[in-house]
């Protein structure tokens, strides 16, 4: 009988021991391992009461701030690795997203922590709803308010299907549009990735009213800028195209078909051809391992695509001193915490710019950064050495003297490739739209800017929402 | 709030425990079990609250009521206006939508919908003080004279929200006294803990793999998918189910209540009607006591009182029309089964009838599951290899493996072979004077790796890097 008391012991100490150091132990206020700010205390209010909210949110506070959070994260990935019979190859991991939804984050960059003050106090203090005004004397152009209205544009479902639906092949039915992938029925996220030799891949769903969506955007875009703005579009394929297996590739639609299907209804704007030069080198580190990023190098061979398309030379590789930045581990491990991929973290190599030049970024005023800021190196997200990072606006001017300016609008892809560009302009206008909160084509008159690159990551045709942020910027007031 | 969070782990028992325990009168304890179970409901549903205790004060009164009046027409007038309050209760806050939608899509009109939630436990609640009223009626039971004593009843956190559905007579002498022996608090810690582990280990990570499945799009599923899809949800609904019951009888065992088991591994079972005695038990007898035997049973109108019976079953799962066909479903094998096939399926070996049982489930889980009907119908056409992107895909594949071994122990957790193997054990220990001693040792420590693994996977559930993954 006296041997029971064990269990009973055991049992009561577990919980209330651990319920006790967890009451009394700190709250963090942001986590370093999910780069996010974590769920505090909530405050009381009578209404946070009655409408569930209050409980909800210390629900998601204790599991925020529960002891050892992260060790634990890292046991049950550890435990669900097990979960399969051994000889295994390859591994699709659904990933969903959590209770806090990243994208109501996006609005800020991701490097927003407190203990992030390498580069001018200004960078912390974003805002990104409130006007941007240039600091006085920082020699950089300024940005006035719109002068005038420009007309909403919003892309109409093409021609052939409205007006005319005859013109539809008959016998071959259009493919249907799937429910998109990316959302399940509770309306939270969720991306496939395929593990496999060692490297995380990205799956990708066609979605041919997501294509056309995109082109039409890009077309209307060209039109608004008018006849002396020359526009082009480069969609970058990614990892999952070249993986060397024809089992596991069946696994994703193919971005060569939709990417031509994309370039086919351009009209007025110049399709960039980086998917042939990547193909070309395809057996090269191209893509990291553990992030859904290409490497500077699969970006280069997308920039030598791009010379083609807008008339120069590119700049060979052996031109650039180079460094490398080890122990990698990107955004496909953070999401699937595989062990695979933690023993095979990535190198970054960087090309260093020889041109001389003067990077600033803008939220309320200039921040003067590096286009490849090594910072970043020693940093959790290294892929943010390139131009660092995701920035609303960032405006680069070179000391070659040829007049030419354009105008990047791009996804984090754009990062690695816009380095490349130096040689080639005397101002580089980088604008993320997931951030920009102004008129694109203000910032286009103002700066008399002549040229337009769309540069993106193929899976941005899968759905309608970068699209969206385009027009967003179109369309601003 | 639900038993599987780390707030109800690590804040709420161990903290309910303490004050009960640190209390010695019954009557404290009671309260101390009110206020907590209170506070538990309120955690999910701050306002109706209110409802649950208008429904309980309902019921008290009336229980006097029929006590007081006994075998008089208001005892009998009581009875009715007893039902009739709590069924409407019920069906307007889970049916009315559902009836409202129903007649505005039939006859055009356009009668408007309510917003309100679906009260949690509502469905379980009502039942148990319908039983308690009918018990009084039938002078089965006393009445509770204790409005506190009765609300504890409604109210007991441990089968609130999920069941088991308890029976005021199984639990009627416990609430006026009752004790905690140290074997029943060990063997109630045992079955706490087992049931945590059902759920959190083999339930939600059974949910995980099929969700996808199971909410894609069904033209790209294949054959294989689709069954594999099916089956994970099947470990998924059981281990969460019976899970949960496990944990409620396991925390009634610690303090001292008896409720009736719930579960009784109803996929080993051979026929239909077997299942639906070994699956959702309390559910099963209180339509055998409160329904189907008053209808008449099997002595009158015997068939219009099982399809009454199983149109309820399937309406109390859910206000839809999946659940009145899943319930329907039932009903019609069940006869189907008392008139023809039990006959035949006794002729044939075990194992057919064990397949026949695993595939008429398995098809009726499919219309639980997909709320929309046509979607049930691909579904199915599907698993039968009429719809769908073939027979096989690597998708499906790469699922086995990686899951592989995670299905079988699934598999083995719906057969009694772990008490089969414990009983094995303690055979071969029975002249040994160590056997207590070695389950004791095992028990607390299969429970606190049990505990640990369970408290990593629900930290790992919301476990959310911030990323820009999307573009």
């Amino acid at each position: 009988m006296k041997s029971k008391y064990a269990n009973i012991i055991l049992f009561f100490v577990c919980l209330i021991g651990i319920g006790t150091v967890n009451a009394f132990s700190g709250d963090r206020p942001v986590s370093e391992y999910e780069n996010r700010s974590l769920e505090q205390f909530p405050e009381f209010s009578v209404q946070s009461l009655l409408s569930g909210e209050y409980f909800r949110k210390i629900d998601l506070y204790f599991s925020d701030q529960f002891l050892w959070r992260d060790s634990f994260v890292r046991i049950s990935s550890a435990v669900k690795e097990l979960k399969g019979l051994p000889g295994r190859k390859g591994e699709v991991v659904i990933v969903h997203g959590g209770f806090n939804d990243a994208e109501e984050h996006a609005a800020f960059p991701d490097d927003y922590t407190p203990e992030n003050e390498h580069s001018g106090k200004n960078e912390n203090k974003t805002d990104y709803g409130s006007r941007s005004e240039p600091a006085e004397g920082s020699g950089i152009t300024s940005m006035p308010e719109p002068s005038e209205k420009i007309p909403e544009f919003t892309p109409v479902p093409s021609e052939a299907s409205e007006a005319n639906p005859t013109v539809e092949p008959s016998g071959t039915p259009e493919p249907t549009p799937t429910p998109l992938p990316e959302k399940d029925d509770n309306g939270k996220r969720i991306g496939r990735i395929l593990i496999y030799n060692n490297s995380a891949m990205q799956l990708f769903k066609a979605n041919t009213d997501a294509e056309k969506y995109y082109a039409e955007t890009l077309n209307g875009f060209k039109e608004k800028a008018g006849e002396g703005i020359r526009v082009y579009s480069l969609l970058a394929p990614t990892s999952i195209e070249f993986v060397d297996n024809e089992k596991y590739r069946d696994l994703s639609d193919s971005q060569k078909e939709a990417i031509s299907r994309v370039y086919e209804k351009l009209s007025g704007v110049i399709p960039v051809d980086a998917y042939s030069k990547i193909m070309e080198h395809s057996d090269e580190y191209l893509y990291f391992r553990t992030d859904h990023h290409w490497t500077a190098l699969g970006a280069y061979y997308a920039y030598s695509g791009f010379a083609d398309a807008a008339g120069f030379d590119a700049v060979p590789l052996d031109r650039y001193e180079t460094e490398n930045i080890e122990n990698y581990l990107g955004s496909l491990y953070d999401m699937t915490s595989s062990s695979t991929l933690r023993k095979n973290p990535d190198t970054i190599t960087v090309y260093k710019p020889f041109v001389k030049n003067e990077y600033s970024v803008w939220y309320e005023g200039p921040v003067k950064l590096k286009v490849i800021d090594m910072y970043h190196a020693t940093q959790k997200n290294k892929y943010r050495v390139f131009i660092s990072g995701d920035r609303p606006l960032g405006i680069i001017k070179t000391e070659v003297d040829n007049g030419r300016k354009i105008l990047v609008i791009k996804d984090s892809y754009g990062n690695a490739m816009v380095p490349f560009l130096l040689p080639h302009y005397e101002e580089i206008y980088v604008v993320d739209p997931r951030q920009y909160r102004k008129n694109i084509f203000t910032l286009i008159q103002e700066n008399e800017i002549q040229e337009v690159l769309f540069l993106n990551y193929a899976l941005v045709i899968g759905d309608k929402s970068f699209a969206d942020l385009i027009l967003k910027v179109m369309n601003q007031q | 709030m639900v038993f599987s969070s780390l707030v109800f782990l690590y804040f709420f028992l161990p903290l309910n425990l303490i004050f009960y325990f640190l209390c010695k009168n019954n009557t404290y304890r009671n309260i101390i079990l009110v206020l907590f179970s209170l506070t538990f409901y309120a955690w999910g549903e701050p306002v109706w609250i209110t409802l649950l205790i208008f429904s309980a004060t309902i019921d008290y009164f009336h229980g006097l009521i029929i006590e007081k009046h006994r075998n008089t027409w208001k005892a009998k007038a009581a009875l009715i206006s007893s039902l009739v309050l709590n069924l409407s209760l019920l069906g307007f806050f889970k049916y009315s939508n559902f009836i409202a939608h129903n007649i505005n899509t039939l006859l055009g009109t356009k009668i408007p919908l309510n917003n309100f939630s679906l009260p949690i436990g509502i469905s379980f609640y009502t039942f148990q003080t319908i039983s308690y009223t009918v018990d009084v009626y039938r002078n089965e039971t006393r009445a509770q004279k204790s409005f506190m004593k009765f609300l504890l009843f409604v109210s007991l956190y441990h089968q609130l929200v999920a069941g088991p559905i308890v029976r005021y007579n199984d639990i009627a002498a416990e609430i006026e006294n009752r004790h905690t022996t140290v074997s029943e608090m060990y063997n109630g810690i045992n079955r706490f803990v087992t049931g945590l582990g059902k759920k959190v280990l083999l339930a939600n990570t059974a949910g995980e793999i099929a969700e996808p499945i199971l909410n894609g799009d069904l033209q790209q599923l294949s054959t294989l998918g689709a069954w594999i899809g099916i089956i994970l949800y099947a470990f998924q609904i059981y281990f969460d189910f019976s899970g949960y019951s496990d944990m409620a009888i396991g925390m009634g065992q610690m303090i001292g209540f008896h409720y009736k088991e719930n579960f009784n591994y109803p996929y080993i079972s051979r026929t239909v009607a077997e299942f639906w005695r070994r699956w959702h038990i309390s559910l099963g007898t209180f339509f055998r006591d409160y329904v189907y035997i008053p209808l008449g049973g099997n002595r009158r109108h015997h068939v219009r009182n099982l399809l009454i019976v199983w149109f309820l079953t399937g309406l109390w799962h859910g206000a839809g029309w999946n659940f009145v066909v899943w319930g329907l479903f039932y009903g019609f094998v069940i006869i189907l089964e008392k008139k023809v096939l039990l006959r035949l399926l006794e002729k044939l070996p075990g194992f057919v009838s064990h397949i026949y049982l695993l595939l008429t489930v398995l098809t009726g889980w499919v219309f639980f599951y997909f709320t929309d009907i046509n979607r049930a119908f691909v579904f199915l056409g599907v698993m039968l290899g009429i719809k769908g992107s073939g027979l096989y895909s690597v998708q499906d594949a790469m699922i086995l493996q990686n899951n592989g071994l995670f299905l079988i122990i699934a598999a083995l957790g719906c057969t009694p072979v772990l008490p089969a193997l414990k009983n094995l054990v303690s055979e071969k220990l029975k002249e040994s004077r160590y056997k207590e001693l070695v389950f004791d040792v095992l028990h607390p420590v299969v429970n606190l790796v049990l505990i640990f693994l369970c408290t990593a996977f629900l930290v790992g559930k919301t476990y959310n890097p911030f990323l820009y993954f999307r573009f």
